[in-house]
């Protein structure tokens, strides 16, 4: 896959908002991989994740005029709805009861293995190593099992307002070790 | 969660975190942005996690299968036709 920076994301969105369809075709080859990825990992049903990608760049498409450059990068726009849908997409699949009782059966995957970006690999493995285990383990449910908070705090058997407030801990803890690297 | 609304409204600010990995419920998710529509430190603090946690979402990398792009295509030149659910909050991004 060709890197651009987000620079010209952010154009390519920009162009995408007045309804240019070459700008939209480059942000669809530049961004799916990364889209598709986010999806599967938390939808992992290949044919489900196709729809639900397909769904977020038709939302892309519609909705580029609202993105606003000045409050983040097209990058991160773009993989907050896709993370969005995945996750209304898990959850309307299964009760929460029965969602909660699968994972339960799954182990949860070991200190950060599997972690990269754009950043250094090795960067965003240390800032997760970083983190307690609870909040660690927390984040990766929340984020990449689509879980609600309510759903960890019974799986982990914790408090619920223990678990909000080590997911912002963990976040800020994360924040302050990547900087602002996007 | 039955979180009576008093209290709530008093620790709304420390949902920030859970509000960007999605992990509030509907109601308690409509509830955050309202407040997100007055509270500048945890709007600011919600574009900050956001790129924070796109650090994590960049690690998949898996090319979508190039039927799914043919048909992407096709769509964006019969822009009007399309049948879209109305939705949700998660365009606000």
């Amino acid at each position: 896959m060709v890197e651009s920076g987000p620079a010209d994301r952010d154009e390519l969105l920009r162009r995408v908002s007045l309804g240019d369809r070459d700008a939209f075709t480059a942000l669809y080859d530049e961004m799916s991989p990364q889209v598709y990825g986010l999806i599967r990992r938390v939808v992992c049903d290949p044919a489900q994740s196709e729809e639900v990608t397909q769904e977020v760049f038709v939302e892309v498409w519609r909705i580029a005029h609202r993105f606003d450059p000045d409050r983040g990068a097209a990058a991160t726009w773009v993989l907050t709805i896709a993370h969005r849908r995945a996750v209304d997409r898990v959850r309307s699949e299964q009760t929460q009861r029965d969602r909660v009782q699968a994972l339960a059966q799954v182990p949860l995957a070991g200190p950060a293995d599997d972690i990269a970006s754009s950043l250094d690999r090795q960067v965003v493995r240390d800032a997760m190593n970083g983190l307690t285990e609870l909040q660690r383990q927390s984040i990766e449910l929340a984020y990449f099992r689509g879980l609600t908070q309510g759903q960890i705090a019974e799986l982990l058997d914790v408090p619920l307002g223990t678990i909000k407030t080590r997911i912002r801990d963990g976040l800020i803890r994360l924040r302050d070790a990547l900087g602002e690297g996007s | 969660m039955g979180v009576a609304p008093r209290r709530r409204s008093l620790d709304i600010h420390k949902d920030s975190g859970v509000y960007v990995l999605h992990a509030l419920s509907r109601s308690e998710h409509a509830a955050f942005e309202r407040h997100l529509r007055y509270c500048r430190p945890c709007a600011a603090e919600v574009d900050e996690f956001r790129r924070t946690i796109c650090h994590l979402a960049s690690d998949v990398v898996i090319p979508p299968p190039a039927s799914l792009r043919v048909r992407l295509l096709a769509q964006t030149v019969r822009r009007t036709t399309w049948k879209i659910p109305r939705s949700d909050q998660s365009n606000r991004a």
